[in-house]
Parts: structure tokens; sequence; C-alpha cells
């Protein structure tokens, strides 16, 4: 999810949450305040009511002229007890205000009263004031109508807002991002980020240029590290090849020793044609080659084939070609000399010792080489993989390893089956 | 004359079995392990050629390269170089080398190298290179046995002149495939094409009157010469 997206719902969320809780405490506290004016209102009345008792007006005649309900009961004694207020709700004693307040009573606005007793010369009342509640009636809805159009109102102030915001604010951050994709670390180039006025962007931006530059320094050394290991390993071991020559040049040296010093001086090559496989893939691990251009395959099969020419009549090997000459990928140049020499080289070494052939085909979706040879004795799910070799043969198993690192960097995708005593490896190339 | 070498190598056992093995062919080679000792023994004697490791103790071949260039010593250079990178031979060739060979390398294509070297600035590849009835004009690239031209194969005559130039040596079959096919040796070894080229030579030049100077080492490989 985007993080603008992700922003916006989050704070969409938020906003509901608050606007709500906000809108209920909102809403008791309305509800108190009007309880609190009905109260005002209602000691107001009650004292309009005893003045008017005390002058001798009849309880009769209050009935029929305050706009607030008056209920008048006659009471034989006085309890004593002081005006309280009552909320009126529905099946209360009053039953000749029922009806009336059924009406008025809506379900939180509940009707308030003002309960009070009076002695008149004659009689003792107790009289219950009765608000009238007409205007309070329609407050309840103006309040949730007020909340839910100040919440959609925020929610797209919320996210015109954060649009805009964010755009502004994390312009550095996807300038960096930029920046963090178009670095290339075999290319030893410094990451240059301009500054911004957000402290966290520069702080990321100050990380980030720190790291890259820790990157690069490692890579140098690791670089550095893979040389001088070839080198150091090279250096023995052609001190040992130059002695295993010299011993060779010996005159009173036995045939038997001599076949002990060859077996020992193919050892030696195996090691240096491994050390050299290796570090032709720590090369292509660190991506140390670059520079891609459009290399004609037609051009690369028929040099290869130029090269081992030799040993294809040697081996008396039939190659069929089948190229569509037009066709080209996108590949460094040298990557594609060791990818087509490691193919077509394999094809040949391991073809079977005479009258084999090889069969190149070559369309716009891939490559396909196929050349008889011995069925592999060993699973051949990991024919690409490191030192992967079929028991029989003397290969290091690095070719295909490199041929499968190549493959990687370029993004084509290979694979190898055995079928009617034909070796075929096809490279998937569009 | 002899041909004169120095050996710019800081592995001690290395630089003596390349003494040792160029000795034996007639080279008169003298031994430096330093960069610096390199600079005092070309200020002292003239060389025909330097073989120099690229990685000295105090100093790099490159540097050495540089320094021989500077001083217009006419010495021919061939780099042996543990680094078998492009860049590194690149570098070689531009500071002016004459020749690069990656380690490990035979000692039978060092003298090889160096002796077509000698060759071609000593003679500018007038020379002809002889052996007993066989004498090899080298810039036209023909042979002759007892004065009669014989036609030769390009691989067949490349073996031949690697014969004589490491005459009465054991080579080996992996030597041979290296200094034949290069980067491809592996595939020689692994076929009979060697075998193949070694017979038909034998046969071309015994058929031509040469006497049959190839002896074949059952395993390890051939030896040229009487």
């Amino acid at each position: 999810m985007k993080l603008l997206y992700k922003n916006i719902l989050i704070n969409a969320l938020a906003s509901l949450l608050i606007i709500f809780v906000g809108g209920v405490i909102t809403y008791f506290f309305i509800v108190h305040k009007i309880q609190q004016e009905s109260h005002e209102h209602l000691i107001g009345e009650k004292q309009v009511v005893e003045k008017q008792l005390q002058q001798g007006i009849s309880p009769d005649f209050f009935k029929n002229n305050i706009g607030d309900e008056i209920i008048f009961k006659q009471i034989t004694a006085l309890s004593g007890r002081k005006p309280f207020f009552k909320t009126i709700e529905e099946n209360e004693e009053y039953e000749e205000v029922n009806e009336q307040l059924e009406k008025t009573n809506n379900d939180v606005f509940n009707t308030q009263a003002i309960v009070f007793e009076y002695a008149a010369k004659d009689k003792d009342y107790q009289v219950t004031i009765i608000k009238s509640s007409d205007n309070d009636e329609e407050l309840g809805d103006n309040i949730s109508q007020a909340v839910t159009i100040s919440a959609g109102l925020m929610i797209i102030a919320i996210v015109l807002v954060n649009t805009f915001i964010y755009k502004r604010i994390w312009r550095p951050f996807y300038r960096t991002l930029k920046e963090l994709k178009n670095f290339t670390i075999s290319k030893h180039q410094a990451i240059k980020i301009s500054k911004t006025n957000t402290t966290e962007f520069n702080q990321l931006n100050n990380a980030i240029t720190l790291m890259a530059e820790k990157i690069s320094h490692d890579y140098l050394s690791l670089k550095e590290f893979t040389e001088n290991a070839s080198h150091e390993i090279q250096t023995p071991l052609a001190i040992i090849n130059s002695k295993i020559e010299m011993c060779l040049q010996d005159k009173q040296l036995g045939s038997e020793q001599a076949t002990l010093l060859i077996e020992a001086s193919h050892a030696v090559n195996n090691l240096v044609n491994l050390n050299k496989g290796l570090i032709t893939l720590t090369k292509l691990d660190n991506n140390q080659i670059d520079l891609p251009s459009d290399v004609n395959v037609n051009d690369k099969i028929h040099k290869r084939l130029n090269l081992f020419e030799e040993f294809i009549q040697e081996k008396d090997i039939d190659v069929n070609l089948k190229i569509d000459k037009s066709i080209t990928i996108k590949i460094n140049p040298a990557l594609a000399g060791i990818l087509f020499d490691n193919l077509i080289k394999n094809a040949v070494k391991h073809n079977i010792d005479t009258g084999g052939k090889i069969d190149i085909e070559v369309t716009k979706e891939c490559i396909k080489i196929a050349n008889t040879g011995i069925e592999p004795k060993v699973s051949t799910d990991k024919f690409f993989e490191r030192f992967y070799k079929d028991s029989k043969q003397e290969s290091l198993g690095l070719g295909l390893a490199i041929v499968k690192k190549i493959c990687d960097i370029y993004g084509f995708k290979i694979s190898y089956n055995y079928t009617e005593g034909l070796h075929i490896i096809i490279l998937h190339i569009l | 004359m002899n041909t004169t070498i120095l050996v710019v190598e800081d592995e001690k056992p290395l630089s003596e079995d390349i003494t040792q093995y160029l000795t034996k062919s007639g080279i008169t080679c003298t031994q430096a392990y330093t960069y610096n000792s390199a600079v005092t023994k070309l200020g002292s004697a003239a060389f025909d050629c330097l073989v120099i490791d690229i990685g000295l103790p105090d100093g790099s071949g490159i540097d050495l390269i540089n320094y021989v260039k500077r001083k217009k010593y006419e010495s021919g250079l061939i780099i042996i170089s543990a680094r078998n990178s492009l860049e590194d031979k690149l570098e070689g060739f531009e500071t002016g080398a004459d020749d690069f060979l990656v380690k490990p390398f035979h000692l039978s294509e060092l003298n090889a190298r160096i002796n077509a070297f000698v060759r071609r600035k000593k003679f500018d590849n007038q020379e002809v290179l002889e052996f007993n009835e066989i004498s090899i004009q080298l810039q036209s690239k023909t042979v002759f046995v007892n004065g009669k031209k014989i036609s030769l194969t390009k691989k067949e005559m490349d073996l031949l002149i690697y014969f004589i130039s490491n005459t009465n040596k054991l080579i080996t079959k992996d030597a041979i495939a290296y200094n034949l096919w290069k980067n491809n040796a592996d595939l020689a070894i692994s076929s009979e094409i060697i075998y193949t080229h070694i017979k038909n030579l034998r046969k071309k030049l015994v058929e031509n009157g040469a006497k049959d100077y190839v002896q074949a080492v059952y395993g390890v490989g051939y030896k040229f010469g009487e």
C-alpha cells in the first residue's frame, strides 16, 4: 500500500473515532446544559406560581394561563419535603398529562419538572411544574446532523491536506529513493543528495551517503581481496608446477615416478582452472561487469564454432545450425563470449567419442543447443550448480555455473534436459 | 652470442626453477628478487630480455617496465603474473610489455616465448631455426629437411618450433596443449588431437628423410632430440 493511502486511511479512521467520541461528549454536555437551564427556568416558574398563589389566585386558573404544565395535587398534610427536580418519564403517576407527555417526551431530552409543596390558606398543595419542551425536541437531531456534517468535511479536508502535504514533504524522500535505485556499486560513484529542510530526511540522506561510502569501500576491499587471493593461490601453484616440470627433466627419473608426477600435475591444473573459474564467478557475483550492448548471436556462435572446428572435425561431429541471423541479445560482449564459449565447448567436450552431432537453433524466443552424449548418471536438477559433475567426467562443473550466473544477470531462463541421447540446453532470451 | 635474461621474481623457488630450466637451454640468467635489486642489476649489465613478475615486494612490475622504458633500455619485457585480469594485461601492454604469461605457466612455454622474442628482436625474424637436418625459415614459415622444402600445417609448424625451442626436454601433453591451443587446451587434452598432430608431423619429417627425433614418453609427454 502506498504511504499516501496508508497515511490518509489511518488519519481518516483516527478522525472518525475522535469525532465520534467528541460528538458523544458534546451531546452529554449539551444535555446537561439544557437540563440546568430547564431547572433555572422551573425555579423562576415556581416563584411566579408561589407569588400568584399568595395573591390568592385559584389553582384552577393557572391551568389555562401558563405555557408550562402545572399540576396541583391537594394533599392532606405537608410532608416538609424540600422542592426537588424530577425527570418525567413515561407511565408516571400524573395520569392527566400522560397523553401530552407521550407527545413531548423524546427519548433523550426527558421533560424536566419541579415538584414542591405549597400551603395555601385553606388547602395544602403539591405542585408540579412541567417545562414545556417544544424547543428541545429538535436539538438532538440538530446536534447529530452537525456532528455528521463536520465529520464528513473533516475527512475530505484530511484527504486533501494529506495529499498536498504528503507530496510536498515527501519529495526529498522520493529524490533519495531515485538516487538509491540508480546506485551501482561497480561504478564507484558517491551518492549525491541535495540538502532538504527536513531534519529527518537530512539524517537519512547522511546515513545513506555514509553507508554507500562504506559499501563502496568494502566492495573495493573485497575486490582487492579476491584478486589478492587469486594471486596468493596462483603463485604456489606456479611453484608446484615448475617443480614438477623440473623433476620431469631429470634423466634418472623412472617411468613410474614420471606417471606419479604427471598425475600430480593434472591435479594442479585442475586446481588452477578451478581457481580461474571461481574468480570469474566471484566477479559475476559482485556484478563487476556492466555495459551491455546488442550482441549478434549468430556471429558469436560462428566465432566459437570456428575456434573449436579442429576438435569438431577430430571427433567427427555433425553440426546442424538453424539460426535466425538477425537475433541479437542485450549483454556485455565479453560475457557473451564466455557464455557461448562455455556452452559450445561443453557440447564438443561432452560429446560422444566419434560421429556425434550438435544441433543449434536460435529463434526470437530461445537459443537451443543439443548435443549427443552419454546419459548423466546423477540427478540433473543440480546441473547448473557449482561443482556439479558427472562422476565420469573430469570437468569441475564450474562452466555451467558460470553460464547460469551470466543468464541470471541478464534475466535469461535456462533449462537442461536429456532426451533420446541428447543433452539439451535451452536459453530463453525473450 | 648467448641470450641474457634478468628474472625478476620474488618467489625464490620459482625464480630458481626458471633460471635452471633456461640455463639448461643455453640462456644466461641473472636473478633479482626485488624491484630495487632489478634496477641495480639493470645498471650494471645489458639484458636481451626481462622476465618480470607484477607483484614485487617493493614495487610493481609495471613500475619496472616504466623504468626500463624511461631509461630507454633495449630489453624485451615478458610479464609473468598471477593476475589473469584483462586490466592487468592491458596495463602491461600499454606500458610496453612484449608478452604476458599468466601463472602458473609451463617452463617450456616461457622458454619458447623468450626464444621467439629474441629471434624477432635480434634477427628481425630473418633467422633460420636449425636442428640438424631440419631448418625453419621463420618469416616465411617454411620448413626444409636436408634443403628440401616440406609442407606442414600451421599447427604442425607451431609444434615443430615448440619442440626445437625445447630440445632434449621432456614436454608434457599439457604444455603442448597450452602452447598450441591456449584457452582451449582443456579440449585438446581431453581429445586425441595432440597425438594426431604429432603423428602427422613425425610422418612428414621421416618421409622426407629426417631422423625421427620425437620420442613418446608413455603417459607423460614427448621429448624432441637425439
